[in-house]
């Protein structure tokens, strides 16, 4: 004999005497006894829990909670790329002055180096062709001078026209010339070497610079990078904060929710 | 006095509170699933932290993948690369732990509830209870107080046709308990010692129905009693011999 209120073996349902019949029923159970149990009825009778004015007190209270959190968003639209986006150009309006900054007086040394590197080239074969002007011409009045010894010292001996006068004097034109040759040589070796010198200075100095700026702007877009995604890591969180706020009471925990008030908020 | 409505309604609180018992496992566990789903319901922070999350767990790729060189323009060191995936991945969570803490912090707040219905529930079914026992106590004092009335009224009807049969006792009416219903309970003390005197009246009728016998000795016995069944034994015992003589 089953208890007042069992389950019916033979359809696995819950089932009470219905009175009006002294019988076991299923439907009885499901259509009488369950909604009174439920309080569908009135609520807080002896014969019920009250369920449903809990669950109504309930649903009031999360569709409220609800209401403030679309109103929240409809006022303050949270879409992670967009607020990623946003972040991205105020990091880099942070950042910009100092890597703006550091990048200017890095290419004023870049150029300076350069410039003086020009200016010491220009310098040195300005020298080198003055000294070259000057052996050139000193060259040329020893030569003088010394045809004109070679030619008084002929003339003395009476040998003026003689092939012995023309011979030395062709010798002495040589050995001017060949030192004026070397001499020239060797100018335009040192030439060679300075501007060559320069050229691999100015070289270097346009791949530091490359270098130097890919590199910052490398570590400027990891900086940016970091930088944004700290304000964007804070901007979700300020904005959680917000609408926790924001639903007041309705926010975090339930704690002042008495369920033993019948669900009154 | 309706004794069958009382009788009824006893059964009907009785059964009340046996179901609630019976079913308080049962609602708990409805009131549980109907709480989740009024909080699930359209709850626009359930469908934020699906959107978050999904974020959350695309970022390292997403991030990974606009580090690339040839989408950025820069060839990262493992470091930067590491340093910067991390960052985006924390970006991407800070809104979808804000979002968790408060759905956790509200999600949390059903298992109180769940506590206080528990709670709840049980006082009212222990209250229901409580109510079938006063309906049972109801009904139970209202068959006694009709059986009472009835014993008593057997017993006024007995003495009144003794009285008239046998011509010489004169009960004193007053002496006979009248029940009212302001004194729905009381009982009757029946004559005292001084209310007889010796040799005034006949020994036959030194039997006496005591009419606050409850249950065992009942107007059944009585009854039984004047027709000479049952073991129906004189509720006052008045020593053999003694003539008693009852006031007018």
């Amino acid at each position: 004999m089953p208890g007042k209120s069992d389950i019916n073996p033979a359809t696995n349902k819950q089932y009470a005497v219905n009175p009006a019949t002294g019988v076991w029923d299923d439907t009885y159970w499901a259509e009488v006894v369950e909604p009174s149990l439920r309080g569908g009825s009135g609520g807080g009778g002896s014969g019920d829990f009250g369920v449903d004015k809990i669950l109504e007190a309930y649903k009031q209270r999360q569709e409220e909670r609800n209401r403030l959190v679309n109103e929240f968003n409809s006022k303050n639209p949270f879409v992670y790329d967009e607020i990623l986006a946003t972040k991205t150009l105020e990091a880099k309006e942070q950042l910009d002055p100092y890597y703006t900054q550091t990048l200017t007086d890095y290419l004023s040394g870049v150029t300076r180096t350069r410039s003086r590197g020009l200016e010491d080239e220009k310098r040195l074969l300005d020298e080198l062709q003055t000294d070259t002007g000057n052996y050139t011409d000193r060259n040329k009045e020893n030569v003088d001078l010394a045809l004109e010894k070679a030619k008084e010292g002929s003339s003395q001996a009476g040998l003026f026209n003689s092939g012995m006068a023309e011979r030395q004097q062709g010798l002495i034109q040589k050995d001017s010339n060949q030192n004026l040759g070397d001499f020239l040589t060797n100018a335009q070796r040192r030439q060679g070497n300075i501007q060559q010198t320069t050229q691999r200075n100015l070289e270097d100095l346009q791949r530091e610079e490359s270098l130097k700026t890919r590199d910052l702007a490398r570590e400027q877009s990891v900086q940016t990078g970091l930088l944004s995604n700290d304000l964007t890591r804070e901007a979700g969180t300020k904005r959680g904060y917000a609408l926790s706020q924001y639903l007041g009471p309705l926010g975090d925990s339930n704690d002042n929710y008495d369920i033993l008030q019948g669900g009154l908020l | 006095m309706d004794l069958e409505g009382l009788r009824t309604g006893a059964e009907a609180a009785s059964q009340t509170a046996t179901t609630m018992q019976a079913s308080l496992p049962g609602v708990l566990t409805e009131l549980k699933g109907s709480l989740n789903q009024i909080f699930n319901k359209d709850n626009p922070l359930v469908k934020e932290r699906t959107g978050q999350l999904e974020n959350y767990l695309s970022a390292g790729d997403k991030a990974r993948a606009s580090y690339l060189p040839q989408n950025s323009g820069f060839a990262y060191s493992p470091t930067e690369l590491n340093a910067l995936v991390s960052s985006r991945q924390a970006s991407a969570l800070a809104p979808l732990a804000s979002t968790n803490q408060m759905l956790m912090g509200q999600y949390g707040g059903l298992k109180d509830y769940l506590g206080q219905a528990k709670d709840l529930f049980g006082a009212r079914t222990q209250a229901a209870y409580e109510n079938a026992q006063l309906k049972r106590q109801g009904y139970t004092d209202a068959v006694s107080r009709q059986q009472q009335e009835f014993e008593n009224k057997l017993a006024l009807d007995k003495l009144k046709k003794e009285k008239s049969g046998l011509g010489g006792l004169n009960w004193p009416t007053s002496k006979v308990w009248q029940p009212t219903e302001q004194q729905p309970t009381q009982t009757f003390a029946g004559p005292t010692q001084a209310d007889f005197k010796q040799g005034t009246v006949d020994p036959s009728l030194s039997f006496v129905p005591n009419l606050n016998t409850g249950n065992k000795y009942g107007w059944i016995d009585t009854v039984k009693g004047w027709f000479g069944g049952g073991n129906q034994q004189p509720m006052l015992n008045i020593p053999s011999g003694t003539n008693l003589n009852i006031q007018q």
